[in-house]
């Protein structure tokens, strides 16, 4: 254990490019559909707005009263 | 043939690290910028909301002052909820990215969202510091510009 943490020591300075190449590797998936993504984005998005309304309306709850 | 094995190393070492669980129907990587847009908006409005919860807990216990509460409602919360809706309705009337990147950026440079940092005390600095970089990481992918 002792050898191979000497050895990625020793590799420290390729880290960040070796890291880089893992992480490229990770994200190279194969691209949604357009018919998908944009069923992702209204799922998305509508829960995202029910979040803002909620904020919106605890603003207006909270706003001072006349 | 070091470096490969380094990298074999960094590779069982990350496999055999504990796997983060992501929220129910997030996926680990999205490629297409809309999409990544509609989550990154999801977290800053999920900030937004927990800076809004705990402003009011704040309030409560009299750590601010109710115009303090109103000051950040009026001119950075309730701007940036509306601009969140305004960002959605943007996305799902858009398919191509471009179109709907150069509408966004009008909406960012439209809406008033003030940073309101320098006039509110230091409890509540803490409390929309996490929003306001959300809002910022955002407008900086964009080419917007930052508040």
């Amino acid at each position: 254990m002792n050898l191979l943490l000497e050895l990625l020591i020793a590799e420290i300075p390729q880290i960040p490019k070796l890291v880089a190449d893992f992480r490229a590797l990770l994200t190279a998936h194969p691209a949604l559909s357009p018919t998908d993504m944009a069923a992702a984005i209204v799922q998305i998005s509508t829960s995202t707005d029910a979040a803002a309304d909620a904020i919106l309306a605890k603003a207006a709850a909270d706003a001072p009263k006349p | 043939m070091r470096a490969a094995l380094a990298f074999a190393l960094l590779l069982s070492l990350v496999a055999c690290a504990p796997k983060a669980v992501p929220a129910p129907g997030t996926p680990a990587a999205i490629a297409q910028p809309s999409l990544q847009f509609a989550y990154d908006l999801q977290a800053f409005t999920d900030s937004l909301g927990a800076a809004q919860t705990a402003l009011e807990t704040a309030k409560t216990n009299g750590s601010i002052t109710p115009a303090t509460m109103a000051t950040i409602n009026a001119k950075f919360i309730v701007p940036a909820a509306t601009l969140v809706k305004q960002c959605n309705a943007i996305l799902r009337a858009n398919t191509d990215w471009p179109t709907a990147k150069g509408q966004i950026i009008k909406a960012l440079g439209a809406a008033a969202i003030v940073n309101v940092s320098a006039s509110v005390p230091q409890t509540a600095q803490v409390v929309i510091a996490t929003s306001l970089a959300a809002y910022n990481a955002i407008a900086a992918e964009l080419g917007a510009p930052t508040i």
